[in-house]
């Protein structure tokens, strides 16, 4: 069998995985295309999402100052003591909103649903990431020597977990209902 | 008073009494302007004085004391008259909250006194150390795509083929 044989048939092979699950092609087609195109909007209006970081940490510090982790707020800079949070768009949960906003829209179902996902998973986002900032506050006061590993892994990890665990949640609750 | 007989020897008698009320209750010192004020927050840490006015409504001269908690300084004088009073203050801590207690008592009057507690709080150090928390790292948004991508083709591929 020569090198072109193998091509074709690997071809065929793949035209075949394709055409029997058209769906999922285009699940993962609206997807990964949405995605794209949610982050190329973002970076080109992500000035105008400025009020985003001004509102994440000023209610990171009410929420903080409540619970007795006391933290002074400046714009977008948290400070500890120990050290100093600023909140950049990453940490404001917009691309965790983009990326499930994606999967939700792209997923085959009715138009109703897809709008009560979005709507159940962004306060649920923004929420979630304010539990991570108090926890992250508390880590560093407190415990700064654990800092980078409950940040870059464990927060990084559970957050993954839990938005695909909103994710499916929808699914079968909503979709699949 | 005055008592006349007119049935007897028309006489009278007069007699005079006299009494004094109580004098006037003598007041405790009272305080006013106190720097920093009370509850203030975002203090500087180089703060050197604490100081506040204290006024005797009688004029009397009066003993005061100045401390603070966590110790930072006091101060205290006898016999002083109205005024403002100065504590010095030093080795302030950032995000601390300071409670300064003030005690004037007037010794020529009731010997009654007067105590105030006040409160402050210095600003936070702002850290060299600045460090931002994203969400997602750019692998962590690709590992999320790709389980994104995995579910829902299991999810889809379940629904197609029940």
């Amino acid at each position: 069998m020569t090198m072109l044989d193998k091509i074709s048939e690997i071809k065929k092979k793949i035209l075949y995985v394709i055409s029997n699950n058209k769906e999922a092609v285009k699940f993962l087609t609206i997807f990964i295309s949405l995605s794209l195109l949610f982050f190329l909007i973002y970076y080109l209006i992500q000035n105008s999402l400025n009020f985003m970081l001004v509102s994440t940490a000023s209610v990171t510090g009410f929420m903080s100052n409540i619970i007795g982790l006391e933290v002074y707020v400046d714009g977008v800079i948290i400070s500890l003591q120990t050290m100093n949070l600023e909140i950049i768009h990453e940490c404001t949960g917009i691309f965790a909103i983009m990326i499930s906003s994606s999967s939700i829209i792209a997923y085959p179902t009715k138009l109703k649903n897809k709008v009560i996902g979005i709507l159940f998973v962004i306060p649920l986002i923004l929420s979630l990431n304010i539990i991570r900032l108090l926890f992250l506050i508390y880590i560093g006061k407190y415990h700064m020597d654990l800092f980078e590993v409950v940040h870059s892994y464990l927060w990084q990890g559970t957050f993954i977990i839990f938005i695909i665990l909103a994710w499916f949640l929808w699914i079968e609750m909503v979709v699949n209902r | 008073m005055n008592a006349t007989d007119p049935s007897g020897s028309n006489n009278w008698n007069r007699e005079v009494y006299s009494f004094t009320t109580e004098s006037a209750p003598n007041l405790p010192p009272v305080f006013s302007n106190e720097v920093p004020l009370d509850g203030s927050v975002g203090v500087p840490v180089s703060l050197s004085e604490l100081s506040i006015d204290i006024s005797d409504p009688e004029g009397d001269g009066f003993n005061w004391i100045i401390e603070t908690s966590p110790d930072v300084g006091s101060s205290s004088g006898s016999g002083e008259f109205d005024g403002s009073k100065v504590c010095g203050v030093s080795g302030l801590s950032y995000g601390t909250t300071y409670t300064w207690f003030v005690n004037a008592t007037d010794p020529s009057g009731s010997g009654s006194y007067t105590r105030d507690v006040y409160t402050f709080t210095t600003k936070y150090e702002v850290s060299e150390n600045t460090a931002g928390v994203p969400v997602l790292s750019p692998i962590g948004i690709i590992v999320t795509m790709i389980s994104f991508s995995l579910i829902a083709i299991v999810m889809i591929n379940r629904v197609k083929y029940k």
